[in-house]
């Protein structure tokens, strides 16, 4: 996109009082945490997208009041895992069809964001859900205690996904770079 | 590749421009979106929950902390900054406070009653918790106001504040005392596999069958299930008039005639070694004349039979007694073992194969048989006395016996008397041959030089017996002996059992000049507390320390406890079943004052003693060789 477009997106611009006050709380690195969220638990691409709107359009709704927290995301995330689940529900989608054709593609070490991000999703799709949703929220940087408030769990409970997220996830890792690179695993 | 290493490049979020309209558009679309809805009077958030949930709710922790009251289980929140710790009710219930009267809570108190041991572990604890904001399981040890040690479950968590910078600890705490008990409790058990000796037989070795309490317990467990019947087969041999088997050999006859009975028996019978002589079977679920008829059977075979000793052939004369049991009998498995003797009895004493009854003797009956029979073997000298030596360390020389009862049986010569002290004790037969005993004492007292000590048995049940203290104080005076020359000996659990009488006795005898001496020591409970309560002169240490002390740690620690605790209170200490020159000489150092057992003497007919003292052959086994090996 061009400077050009986004001057020609502020001149489109309306701009309601709400829009762009929430508009500022929604900048680059917010937007990209929910879709990396959403993403994680979704492999399908179409759909994620479509989550990510519809969490955003109730945000906006409700920012008078989710507006008024003093971590918005937090009650972002968690809606979004709501819409997921009701999107799920309505799409029937089988998330680990998807998987399978991501997990034949050769496995190489990452060299930049995009590509550590895409193998980090085709892992985590392996873990269970709830394993991959813990270790997704670990990542974008919560603390146990809010995991567990965000997924309505106790905190012993986000320790013990944490970990065996982790473990899981090495060791597919272990194993696909020595699959590469022909070493036993 | 690390997993973190792949998470932080997946992490990245570079601000370029590219990615910056990216995320405006999402944006934009959603905005649009949003109005469409709200102009279309949609509520987008129909069905979403809009409390937040990284708020924690002063209602919702109140909610939590009545869950967890319920739960039995206490929470504690400490606040770094100002450097204060609370705590709720349930953990002053634990700590041995009543929650109505206790002081503030304060960390100086919480921290006084962990466990001195498990400070560091708690400090470990903590720092993970802060420092790397984990949370942290683990289980102290706590010591209660009370003194007693409980072992508490803590979760830890570190509480932040609205920069994400820890500023407190939470957790709570659950008292899993009964679970960790059981856990170390079978963690113990594990290690004790080893120690623990299979002591009691189940088979005996002679005959390769059950042991008489083992039978018992077999015979206690037909009990429950049904009615059925008990024989019991006497065996004695006779004189096989080709043969010339001298009667040395007998003890292998039972085993002999067991082997018969088990190719004659029915799969369901069962078989036990019930006395030297005699051979127990089980008839479970047969009635009585059914088990007659094998049972003379049985008795017709061995009569017939000839055996094979190790040098010739011998005969055997049998008779049986039966008793038919019920289920719901009151008799215990001990009485039906003495009724079936008294029947066997019955039948040799009339002369014929087999003698039984059709349900267990009454009780009364039983005892008046019992306790005629031991009269009759009082009078007819079929009990004798036997005396150990026991050796005083201190000047090396064998000063005191103890004396044993000895049974006579026809067949079998003298045997130790287990059986019969036991069924007396049981039927209240017991003070006859206690008292028996202790005239034997007196005669060899009085007949011999007064440098002589002996050591007597009183059992349980005859210091319960109010005659005791009279009989033995009407016979010290009527006799010349110096009461300071007998100790009598009481076992732990008999004091225990009786203890009220126990002290009367005690006292008495001790006004009387007499000694007392406590048996088995180590073997009840409580054994140090009547160190103080009792006017005791001497302790026994139960044998069952002694035999492995050169190997085992636990043991030695064991007796040089007791030695100590007995020497802090006066009381002179003394070691059973010493069998070598080894044990004696650790005994020496732990400071033992006197030794029993094979090496300083086996048991000897007491009349063998009648020779004046001096005469007595000094024992110097700590100096250098045994007498005589030290063979049990």
């Amino acid at each position: 996109m061009t400077p050009d477009d986004s001057a020609a997106y502020v001149a489109a611009e309306d701009s309601t009082v709400q829009a762009v006050a929430s508009s500022d709380y929604f900048d680059y690195k917010r937007i990209a945490d929910l879709q990396r969220f959403v993403r994680s638990q979704c492999a399908d691409t179409v759909l994620a997208d479509e989550v990510v709107q519809d969490t955003l359009v109730v945000a906006l709704t409700a920012w008078d009041k989710v507006g008024t927290f003093k971590n918005p995301m937090g009650w972002i995330i968690k809606t979004a895992r709501n819409v997921l689940k009701r999107a799920f529900v309505r799409a029937s989608v089988q998330r680990r069809r998807t998987l399978e054709i991501v997990v034949n593609e050769p496995f190489h070490e990452p060299m930049n964001e995009a590509d550590a991000q895409l193998v980090l999703f085709s892992l985590m799709s392996q873990l269970s859900p709830r394993q991959s949703e813990v270790i997704c929220l670990y990542w974008l940087g919560y603390t146990d205690p809010e995991i567990a408030r965000l997924l309505e769990i106790t905190p012993s409970t986000v320790q013990y996904h944490r970990e065996n997220a982790h473990t899981r996830l090495q060791a597919m890792m272990d194993e696909g770079l020595a699959a590469h690179e022909g070493r036993p695993a | 590749m690390r997993i973190d290493d792949l998470m932080a490049m997946a992490a990245m979020a570079p601000d370029t421009p590219l990615n910056q309209a990216q995320a405006r558009r999402v944006l934009r679309e959603a905005e649009e979106r949003y109005r469409r809805a709200a102009a279309a009077g949609v509520d987008a958030t129909a069905g979403h929950d809009l409390s937040d949930p990284l708020h924690v709710d002063a209602a919702e922790s109140a909610q939590i902390a009545r869950a967890a009251q319920l739960a039995g289980v206490g929470r504690f929140t400490w606040v770094r900054d100002t450097d204060q710790m609370t705590w709720s009710d349930e953990i002053w219930t634990m700590l041995g406070y009543e929650p109505a009267l206790a002081p503030s809570p304060a960390k100086k108190l919480f921290m006084s009653h962990l466990h001195v041991r498990d400070r560091d572990v708690a400090a470990q604890a903590f720092n993970a918790v802060w420092a790397e904001q984990r949370i942290v399981k683990a289980t102290f040890r706590f010591t209660r106001r009370d003194g007693i040690t409980m072992d508490v479950e803590c979760n830890l968590e570190a509480t932040v504040d609205e920069h994400g910078a820890p500023s407190g600890v939470i957790g709570t705490a659950q008292d899993v005392t009964a679970r960790e008990r059981a856990r170390q409790e079978v963690e113990r058990l594990r290690r004790r596999c080893d120690t623990v000796n299979a002591a009691i037989p189940d088979w005996d070795s002679g005959s390769g069958l059950f042991t008489r309490r083992r039978f018992a317990d077999e015979l206690d467990r037909a009990l429950r299930f049904g009615p059925g019947v008990l024989l019991i087969l006497r065996i004695e041999p006779v004189d096989d008039p080709d043969s010339d088997v001298r009667f040395g050999d007998v003890a292998e006859l039972p085993g002999l005639a067991a082997r018969v009975l088990e190719r004659l028996k029915e799969p369901g019978d069962q078989l036990g070694r019930v006395g030297p002589s005699e051979i127990g079977v089980l008839f479970p679920k047969v009635n009585l004349p059914r088990a007659k008829r094998w049972a003379e059977y049985f008795v017709e075979t061995l009569r017939t039979q000839s055996f094979l000793a190790s040098d010739g052939r011998l005969r055997a004369f049998v008779w049986g007694g039966l008793v038919r049991y019920s289920k719901d009998s009151v008799a215990t498995s001990q009485d039906i073992l003495i009724d079936a003797e008294t029947c066997w009895r019955e039948a040799k004493a009339t002369g014929r194969a087999i003698a039984s009854v059709q349900q267990p003797i009454q009780p009364q009956d039983r005892q008046a048989v019992y306790r005629d029979r031991i009269a009759d073997a009082l009078r007819t000298d079929q009990f004798t006395v036997y005396a150990q030596p026991i050796l005083e360390l201190a000047s090396n020389a064998i000063t005191r016996h103890e004396l044993l009862l000895r049974v006579i049986d026809e067949v079998n010569g003298t045997l130790p008397p287990s059986g019969v002290l036991e069924t007396a004790e049981r039927l209240d037969a017991v003070f006859e041959i206690d008292l028996w005993v202790f005239d034997r004492a007196l005669e060899l007292l009085a007949s011999s030089d007064p440098s002589r000590h002996f050591q007597v048995n009183v059992s349980g049940r005859s210091l319960g017996d109010a005659r005791l203290i009279e009989a033995v104080e009407s016979r010290l005076r009527r006799s010349s002996v110096n009461p300071e020359q007998i100790t009598f000996e009481i076992t732990e659990t008999a004091l225990i059992g009786n203890f009220t009488e126990a002290r009367r006795f005690v006292e008495r005898i001790h006004d009387l000049g007499c000694h007392l001496a406590l048996d088995d020591f180590g073997s009840g409970h409580a054994s140090f507390r009547y160190l103080k309560l009792f006017p005791i002169d001497l302790v026994k240490i139960d044998g069952g320390f002694i035999g492995n002390l050169i190997r085992s740690q636990q043991d030695r620690v064991m007796v040089q406890a007791i030695i100590q605790v007995c020497q802090a209170h006066g009381v002179q200490t003394l070691a059973e079943f010493v069998e070598d020159e080894e044990t004696l000489r650790m005994l020496a150092e732990m400071g033992i004052d006197f030794a029993q057992g094979y090496l300083v003497g086996r048991p000897k007919s007491a009349a063998s003693l009648t020779a004046p003292a001096a005469q007595f052959p000094q024992a110097s086994p700590v100096s250098q060789h045994s007498a005589g090996g030290a063979m049990r």
